[in-house]
């Protein structure tokens, strides 16, 4: 079933890369694509967008996992959108130390933009996603991001972005509610010569799940460059810088994904 | 008492009778709607289409609409940045070098003038989606897949999806055109910055030429028909200071604009307000909240809302709501010194557009429609082939001739270089042209078919013709007549102006 999952994201993943598609610029930023912070904007009324990545992870005791997902937007109505994305695990994650390949999870999420930035204002809006996991042992996890872009010189822009993630059927060890946060940074590059990739960078940090244990922090750097007249390809790596626990895992983590809008 | 009356009722008739002043038909703050406070993105993206983004498939015009883009934004950044000295040097040079090297992909405008943006969201997103108008209506027109007829209906379908998705539309009404740059700060822009003012006609020429290019001829003459309007736009169109206004899709399109004539206007409405909002930058004695207030006039004046009431060819002359047009062309507002019959154009003088610019007689109606003929940056509408070729010959430098065949469906497309040599667009076109037919029936006895059989059939039909015998491209070509005799020109002065030559 799980090796069947993993066929059907790759082929999707050659099909579309091999066409001529065209949605989503490079100066977008959403979560994942390729680091964990969004931006305050969400796409357009009408727009379709078909997202593929791949977070591959190495961690210091010498594991390594990979987690292929897919995701399909739409914007339903002006400053709201609906996403859906069924994410895989091979392999051992920070989540699931288990190993093998699996259908981890779907999240459903709703993107409401909120305020658009201003000469005295900050962009603003909310996300709420919903991951409802596979597994029977797992809860489903509800994730409230507050998002705040603003400039910070004239090109470049700051995101904050505030988590709360609430568990409604955590166990016994782990918490039912959890804070997260990222600072993100973007800007444009190659001005004024070339108009079609973004530098990102961010430090993220999150409580961990599990009762008792600490914070994980992270930073990473990516790029994103427009391959074509709606599509961009990014690429990030991310390293972490503190885990939640004395002797708990370091990863580095390498996130790669393509996005189409249409 | 009684004299201070009348006086002040003196002075009020006077008033009246001197008619709207420069202010008169401004748009008071209070009747502005209210998404323009709105402080949200409102992202709208394109009616879902097989068709979008077909303009790749002319990948230098493609690319060229994607440096306007990059144009327009850098100088509002710039504007609106304290850059507004650098304007004509250092701002027009990096425009240009992007320009003669334009991006492969259409960038975001607000990630290149971010501040212009920040600043101006509620005109971003009446930009925004009159561009996207603007582009899809090229996607259609560049699709391949589609007939000539189902992309006419598509563009009609795209247009009442523009006018049905936002409240940020621009009216398709012509508008009076020199009632809009009669505003306080009217040229100011093309005074102060003529070089990047030049750039803006440039881009607007680029934008308003394109159509009759593509519509309604094969999509196998895109890239040859571009090959030569894209030279004369990075050769000669761009760097223009001396144009009189910016160009119109009725001067520039007349086919296009004649057929789509709410959209031909809105997109000359669209194009003047880029010139008023110009203006309103380049005048440094707003201060900022004035410029703000003036701008939002501004958009006032072209939205859809504000002429909801009003009707194509109504209106009083001269105001905000003169929704008249000059003869034969619904698809342009009216400009200045133009009447109902006659109006100005750069480059050709006073014309009637209900009539051919060779011979001066009407243009028929229905098909053979005629031709057109674009040269020297003005495309013209002639009666017939002959026309388009004498004319063509009068005039120096390449040409392209679109015209009419037998078949509604095929229009023939003729590129001639500096020497009068032709390429036709289709292989086996035949002429019929006679020695000494008269011009009020040269629609009869001047045509071009799709082929030998097709121009048989005609004479079968018309054997008052069957001793003419059939004209190959070539033997066509080399053809020639004077002027003809019912060519009547408009001697008037140009109107932009002074008697001496100098600017009115």
């Amino acid at each position: 079933m799980s090796r069947r999952w993993l066929g059907v994201a790759l082929a999707s993943s050659l099909l579309f890369a091999s066409t001529q598609t065209q949605a989503v610029d490079h100066n977008r930023v959403e979560s994942g694509r390729p680091l964990g912070f969004d931006d305050a904007s969400v796409i357009g009324r009408g727009e379709r967008s078909l997202e593929f990545g791949l977070r591959g992870g190495w961690r210091r005791d010498g594991s390594a996992s990979a987690r292929p997902e897919v995701e399909l937007g739409y914007g339903f109505a002006r400053n709201l959108a609906a996403h859906v994305s069924a994410h895989l695990s091979i392999g051992p994650t920070l989540e699931n130390n288990d190993g093998g390949t699996e259908l981890e999870e779907f999240t459903l999420t709703l993107a409401h933009h909120l305020r658009r930035q201003t000469l005295n204002g900050p962009a603003l809006a909310y996300r709420v996603d919903v991951a409802v996991p596979t597994r029977a042992e797992s809860s489903v996890r509800t994730r409230l991001r507050g998002i705040l872009s603003r400039s910070l010189r004239q090109y470049d822009t700051l995101h904050l972005n505030a988590d709360l993630v609430v568990r409604p059927g955590a166990s016994a060890l782990q918490r039912e509610v959890s804070v997260a946060a990222a600072l993100g940074y973007s800007v444009p590059i190659g001005f004024p010569r070339r108009f079609d990739r973004s530098f990102l960078a961010a430090f993220t940090t999150e409580q961990s799940e599990i009762e008792g244990q600490g914070w994980r922090g992270a930073f990473g750097v990516g790029l994103r460059q427009q391959v074509g007249f709606r599509s961009v390809v990014d690429v990030g790596v991310e390293s972490d810088l503190f885990v939640p626990r004395e002797g708990a895992n370091h990863e580095l983590r390498v996130n790669a994904g393509y996005s189409v809008g249409f | 008492m009684r004299r201070t009356w009348f006086v002040i009722l003196a002075a009020l008739a006077l008033a009246l009778a001197i008619g709207p002043g420069p202010e008169a038909g401004a748009v008071s703050p209070e009747e502005l709607p209210g998404w323009m406070r709105d402080r949200t993105e409102d992202h709208l993206f394109y009616k879902a289409a097989p068709y979008n983004f077909s303009v790749y498939s002319v990948p230098q015009l493609a690319r060229d609409l994607n440096g306007v883009a990059v144009g327009h934004a850098m100088a509002y950044e710039d504007l609106v940045t304290g850059r507004d000295s650098e304007l004509e040097t250092e701002t027009f040079e990096r425009i240009d070098r992007v320009l003669r090297n334009p991006p492969r992909f259409m960038p975001d405008e607000a990630t290149i003038g971010p501040t212009f943006a920040r600043r101006f969201g509620a005109l971003e997103k009446l930009f925004d989606w009159a561009h996207v108008l603007h582009a899809q209506t090229i996607d259609v027109l560049t699709d391949e897949a589609l007939s000539n007829d189902a992309k006419d209906a598509e563009i009609e379908r795209l247009w009442r999806f523009y006018l049905d998705s936002a409240p940020y539309t621009i009216t398709g009404l012509p508008l009076n055109m020199d009632f809009l740059w009669s505003q306080p700060e009217s040229e100011a822009f093309r005074k102060k910055y003529p070089k990047v003012n030049g750039l803006f006609w440039g881009y607007h020429w680029l934008q308003t030429s394109m159509y009759d290019m593509l519509w309604r001829t094969s999509t196998d003459t895109h890239v040859p028909q571009y090959e030569l309007v894209g030279s004369r736009y990075h050769e000669l169109e761009l760097y223009k200071t001396d144009r009189d206004f910016m160009p119109m899709m009725g001067e520039t399109s007349p086919r296009f604009a004649g057929r789509f004539h709410e959209m031909a206007n809105a997109f000359d409405n669209l194009h003047m307000l880029h010139d008023m909002v110009n203006d309103v930058l380049a005048s440094p004695e707003l201060d900022p909240a004035e410029q703000d207030r003036r701008i939002a006039e501004s958009m006032g004046k072209v939205l859809t809302s504000t002429h909801a009431d009003c009707r194509a060819g109504e209106g009083e002359p001269g105001t905000l709501h003169d929704h008249r047009f000059p003869a034969g062309m619904p698809g342009m507002g009216m400009m200045k010194g133009s009447d109902e019959d006659v109006m100005y154009m750069s480059g050709m003088g006073w014309m009637n557009m209900s009539e051919c610019a060779h011979c001066s007689v009407r243009l028929p109606k229905g098909n053979p429609w005629g031709a057109t003929l674009s040269m020297e940056g003005w495309t013209m509408t002639v009666r017939c082939l002959l026309c388009a070729r004498d004319m063509a010959t009068e005039t120096p430098g390449r040409g392209i001739v679109r015209a009419a065949t037998e078949d509604p469906a095929r229009t023939l497309v003729l590129i001639g270089d500096e020497e009068g040599n032709w390429t036709s667009s289709i292989p086996e076109v035949v002429f019929l042209e006679t020695e000494g037919g008269d011009h009020p029936e040269c629609t009869d006895w001047s045509r071009a078919f799709t082929s030998r059989e097709a121009f048989d059939s005609y004479l079968l039909r018309y054997p008052e013709y069957a001793e003419v015998a059939p004209l190959d491209l070539a033997a066509w070509s080399v053809r020639g007549r004077p002027t003809p005799e019912t060519y009547q020109k408009i001697d008037r002065p140009n109107p932009y102006r002074t008697e001496e030559g100098g600017e009115e």
